[in-house]
């Protein structure tokens, strides 16, 4: 598709901002407004990375869970963990991507759960390497719009005092 | 609910209750956009009555249909009504009404504070920077004052459900977890190891167990450009708890994005912690504030999961609520794994 989907929004929202924001009078319609065109840029970051963020993850994830199985007590959470560790990506639809990541995520909790309550050195680096996954899990999902967003709400409400 | 549609339905609830009304007048009506739990409009009252004239700006707050917390305009209606005319400012109340035949869901209405500012973004910012600590002493003194009111002595007693003091954490969290169970979409695994630590390392009894505001936060009380407080806002989320839990979630670091060792964007952490301590007589030791900051974090993000919840199943279509939720639970999100890993 050309131009491309992430372009067309933020042009789109861009268009909205500066060119139809400022004639509305009515504070509601222009904060409903701004924040409709702020959430087409926030669309257009995601559109970019969700299958990117979501694939790396599964790897991540299965990495975690290969790696953790010498180390599983539980049985049953074992087999559930080796399962997961052996799922690959067999449909690249963004629903099925996303499917398949809360799979993952939900064994991951699981594990994360085993894991905090055993001792000894292989459970604390399993432990460690889940948070340092976790990290990248916030990373993945963070937007870099919402500076955007804080400026114009901060405009909004000097305009209304007249400051 | 529209703005028209409001106005015909209050005109006729008006008429209703002041049958001898010889004019009734709403005009200058404006949504007031932000508010998650209520939907809220601010509006000029001119009506005539046995001879005399009411001329003034009010509020009316409304439940939503599917409200996003689970809370009653009862609750918020005897919040005010304990601390009129206290050293705790509140507006004055005029009507509340429950039946849900004139507006849908239950509402009340409360004069508007004017000449005031609610957003506390604006201490970044003169000519607020210049007056932010006078407004965070001021704060804190009034979070103290609340940690401290006899709930016998404003009306209060018996309105609000008292844990014993080992249970005030385990309540709190058994609610917000309930609520992250019943509106998650996808997955936390932050947020859920963040729940486990809070179980494994939970405080001691509480030192106290007294009124809470339970969203004691910028952006939840009005102030004025000298730097005064003119009202506290936003009681929905009241009950009796821990002192600490107001306090804590007043350091939520959401609150304060840009500048997280000052409270609110108002007064260094530090500062506000003695105030703090200094007007109620609670201590504030650092690691069971530390727990309630991190529950702070976990009640955030389930506030916000319910956000997204009820726009992602279309039973609240605002904007705001699907912004405000998506905004803020990246942040809030953001700042529970860096407690975390303090932690952890």
């Amino acid at each position: 598709m050309r131009p491309q989907a992430a372009q067309i929004l933020r042009t789109t929202a861009t268009t909205l901002i500066t060119q139809y924001l400022p004639g509305i009078e009515k504070d509601h319609e222009e904060t409903d407004l701004g924040l409709s065109a702020l959430l087409m840029m926030v669309v257009s970051e995601e559109f970019e990375r969700a299958a990117h963020r979501r694939i790396e993850e599964n790897h991540a994830l299965r990495r975690i869970f290969a790696g953790s199985l010498s180390v599983i007590e539980d049985k049953d959470l074992r087999r559930r963990v080796e399962k997961a560790s052996e799922k690959t990506e067999d449909n690249y639809h963004m629903s099925a991507l996303d499917k398949l990541n809360c799979e993952l995520q939900e064994v991951l909790i699981e594990l994360h759960t085993h894991i905090e309550a055993l001792e000894g050195e292989g459970a604390r680096n399993i432990n460690e390497a889940i948070w340092r996954e976790l990290e990248n899990w916030t990373k993945r999902r963070e937007f870099m719009i919402w500076e955007m967003a804080f400026a114009m709400l901060t405009k909004a409400a000097t305009r209304d005092e007249g400051v | 609910m529209t703005e028209e549609e409001m106005v015909q339905r209050f005109k006729a609830y008006l008429s209703d209750q002041m049958p001898d009304a010889m004019n009734i007048k709403v005009d200058s009506v404006r949504s007031i956009v932000g508010g998650a739990s209520r939907q809220t409009f601010s509006m000029k009252l001119n009506i005539t009555h046995r001879d005399s004239e009411i001329l003034k700006r009010v509020i009316l707050r409304r439940e939503f249909e599917t409200g996003i917390i689970d809370t009653k305009v009862r609750t918020e209606w005897d919040a005010y009504r304990a601390f009129f005319n206290t050293t705790v400012p509140v507006p004055e109340l005029l009507w509340i009404e429950e039946d849900p035949k004139w507006m849908g869901t239950p509402f009340f209405v409360m004069e508007e504070i004017v000449g005031c500012q609610d957003f506390f973004r604006l201490f970044l910012e003169p000519p607020y920077n210049a007056v932010r600590e006078k407004v965070g002493e001021r704060f804190c003194e009034i979070m103290g004052t609340i940690a401290t009111t006899d709930p016998a002595a404003v009306g209060l007693e018996g309105k609000l459900n008292k844990p014993a003091p080992d249970e005030c954490w385990r309540r709190e969290l058994d609610y917000w977890e309930a609520d992250i169970n019943k509106d998650e979409l996808e997955p936390h695994p932050v947020l859920r190891a963040a729940i486990r630590w809070l179980r494994r390392n939970h405080p001691p009894p509480a030192q106290n167990v007294g009124i809470v505001h339970g969203d004691m936060r910028g952006g939840n009380f009005m102030f004025t450009i000298d730097g005064e407080i003119k009202a506290i806002l936003d009681w929905e989320m009241m009950h009796m708890g821990d002192p600490l839990e107001d306090l804590a979630w007043s350091l939520n670091r959401l609150f304060s994005w840009e500048d997280h060792d000052r409270l609110g964007l108002m007064l260094p952490r530090e500062r506000a912690i003695r105030i703090w301590e200094d007007v109620s007589g609670f201590r504030a030791d650092p690691d069971v504030l530390l727990w309630w900051e991190i529950f702070s974090s976990v009640k955030g993000m389930a506030i916000w999961i319910s956000m997204k919840e009820v726009y992602a199943a279309g039973k609240n279509s605002n904007t705001v609520i699907c912004f405000g939720g998506m905004f803020a639970s990246d942040l809030q999100g953001r700042i529970l794994l860096e407690q975390m890993r303090e932690v952890s």
